[in-house]
């Protein structure tokens, strides 16, 4: 997935100014920055949600070229939050990405895709009634359901999600960003909008980091957090250390110089 | 190997749902061939189908009386009926999937006001139409006035109640409201232009009944109506995928922009159609649906057809009780619908209120 010169105006105000991003598949690419630095944006722009001037391609296709049909087919897209207008069941949302992906006739996928984001057994749920947390993860599995095989002929197919885990416990923390990396492993490429540091520098192979609709940097999480990143980018005063086992930067707010 | 098993056996469950459904639509074929049966038997002539078909296995001519009473009166009524309820009940539906919402209702936000006032005004303007434009369209020319301003309602109210994909509920019911209002205010201008002769046209035209059905009305109606609803069929998915907001829609590659223009053109086309031949009939939007999403759930690919079958049924109801309540009278049929519909909407309102702001 290659972006080149994104640019987005809402209204008059210009919000991304000519980012360029680039994402492999088989790897966990994250955006980072504070609020508002257009993560969610360059995100909208990458997944053609939004008009952009510049240009996205997918698997080496222009994205304003393809029909929304065929960009389903090659990525799905986890949008920050979800509200549903009518009393769907949670077995019903997840089939919608079944009926809408590649894969339409096989009918197991969705069960598959629940017991992954693990709410196996949640099927008969009113998604109006559960909790954010698990409204987010039935929204991943009809996502999962959607693009189900990472690559699809020899091509990958894509997940782009906008803080997947921003509204969830530390364990189902990490159950979905286990997803999206074993989505990864399998030749997939993710693209992932995320604020916590720490699993960012845990999960991700390569992180772009966004400042007032620019990119400030991007490396790889060893390279590009460190204390001078914390200063620029986000203001604070905070330092970064690393696990001296396997070179993983860590975050430790109690750390906060006063 | 529990938790497998269990996993199956609500996987069975949610997919009856789907099955109940498909058992729904046959139930409701047969309840408006029952529904069909008992309208054209009762009225206020004795005229019964039973001695129609006596008459006919017998080998007797049927009365001139009967055949009128039959084949002049009640089967039109019949057909309009029929073709009017699955118009108001698929126009809810859509309209419902359109803007997200279950309150959404041609009648509550002004669509039908606005065919109304299309209607009206082809009725008292139309004579100043050049003569070869009255010449094309005909007879049709109400049904298509009325498919004009239910189109620019529709249009109207989508652009400001919709932002980004998100329709807000307060400004769609204030806005519907005031469109309701503004029809209605040049309706009455138009009104006061009339002569004797519109005049009783559009007293017989706005009683909201079905009183007035005549052949060439219900085959009027019929085409537009037809086609609206058969179109409405294929929006199952797209409404489906927008029930969850127009981005996810276009993200799990549905045509967002293309849908919503059918969408709305087959609402001012069954809506617009309706209203042209029966007048204002409220609620049959509103209740059909609602009452077809507890049963089933909201999945559109059943609640369509279903809601155009029990729209069809409740709609010859309800005119069955307006031709007998206060026979040999009539009680115009919207009073009827108003009253069976207006408290499943304030019941709507008042759960909502419950689980989700507005």
């Amino acid at each position: 997935m290659k972006g080149e010169n994104i640019r987005v105006k809402l209204g008059r105000k210009e919000i991304l100014h000519g980012v360029d991003f680039d994402a492999e598949p088989g790897k966990v690419t994250a955006i980072i920055g504070p609020n508002g630095s257009g993560k969610s944006t360059l995100l909208k722009a990458l997944s053609g949600e939004i008009q952009s001037s510049g240009k996205v391609s997918l698997n080496g296709r222009d994205i304003s070229e393809l029909k929304p049909w065929q960009l389903a087919a090659m990525r799905g897209v986890l949008p920050q939050a979800s509200t549903v207008a009518f009393p769907f069941t949670v077995m019903e949302i997840v089939r919608l990405g079944l009926a809408n992906g590649l894969a339409a006739g096989d009918d197991s996928l969705p069960s598959k895709a629940l017991a992954h984001v693990d709410l196996a057994g949640f099927d008969d749920r009113s998604y109006q009634n559960l909790s954010g947390g698990e409204q987010q993860r039935v929204q991943l599995a009809r996502v999962l359901t959607q693009v189900w095989d990472a690559t699809y002929h020899d091509q990958s197919r894509w997940l782009l999600l906008d803080e997947p885990v921003a509204s969830l416990d530390i364990a189902h923390q990490f159950t979905v960003l286990g997803v999206a990396r074993s989505f990864a492993t399998q030749c997939g490429g993710v693209v992932v909008v995320m604020h916590d540091l720490n699993l960012t520098a845990l999960f991700a192979d390569y992180v772009y980091v966004m400042s007032e609709g620019s990119v400030w940097g991007s490396g790889t999480p060893t390279a590009i957090l460190n204390d001078q990143t914390m200063q620029q980018v986000y203001g604070i005063d905070l330092p970064i250390s690393t696990l001296p086992s396997d070179q993983v930067p860590f975050i430790l707010p109690q750390a906060m110089r006063p | 190997m529990t938790l497998a098993m269990d996993h199956n056996g609500l996987n069975v469950a949610a997919r009856d749902r789907r099955v109940t459904a498909r058992r729904v639509t046959l139930a409701l074929l047969a309840l408006l061939v029952f529904t069909s049966i008992c309208s054209i038997s009762v009225g206020a002539s004795d005229a019964s189908v039973r001695a129609a078909f006596a008459d006919l296995i017998a080998g007797r001519e049927m009365s001139d009386l009967d055949r009128i009473v039959l084949w002049d009166i009640r089967l039109p009524r019949l057909a309009m009926g029929v073709l009017v309820g699955a118009a108001l009940a698929v126009s809810g539906v859509v309209m419902q999937g359109l803007f997200r919402n279950p309150l959404a209702d041609p009648g509550i936000v002004g669509v039908s006001a606005g065919a109304g006032l299309g209607a009206i005004s082809a009725i008292i303007l139309g004579g100043y139409l050049p003569v070869s434009i009255l010449a094309w369209v005909g007879n049709s020319l109400v049904a298509v006035a009325a498919f004009l301003g239910g189109w620019i309602s529709v249009l109207l109210l989508y652009r400001v109640s919709t932002r980004g994909g998100q329709t807000s509920v307060a400004t769609m019911l204030l806005a519907g409201i005031a469109l309701g209002a503004l029809s209605g205010a040049v309706s009455g201008v138009l009104v006061y232009m009339a002569d004797d002769q519109q005049l009783r046209d559009l007293t017989f035209w706005g009683m909201g009944s079905l009183a007035g059905a005549t052949w060439t009305k219900a085959a009027t109606a019929a085409p537009i109506i037809l086609i609206s609803v058969f179109v409405a069929q294929f929006l199952a998915r797209a409404l489906n995928g927008m029930a969850m907001g127009e981005a996810v829609a276009h993200h799990m590659g549905i045509p967002v922009q293309r849908s919503k223009n059918i969408a709305i053109l087959a609402v001012a086309g069954a809506t617009g159609a309706a209203v042209a031949v029966s007048g204002g009939i409220g609620f049959i939007g509103i209740v059909v649906p609602h009452l077809l999403r507890l049963a089933t759930g909201p999945d559109h690919h059943r609640l369509l057809i279903n809601s155009a079958l029990l729209g069809a049924s409740l709609l010859l109801c309800a005119d069955m009780i307006s031709r007998m309540i206060v026979a040999p009278a009539e009680l115009p049929i919207g009073i009827v619908t108003a009253i069976l519909g207006a408290p499943v909407f304030l019941w709507i309102l008042l759960r909502r209120h419950g689980t989700m702001g507005m």
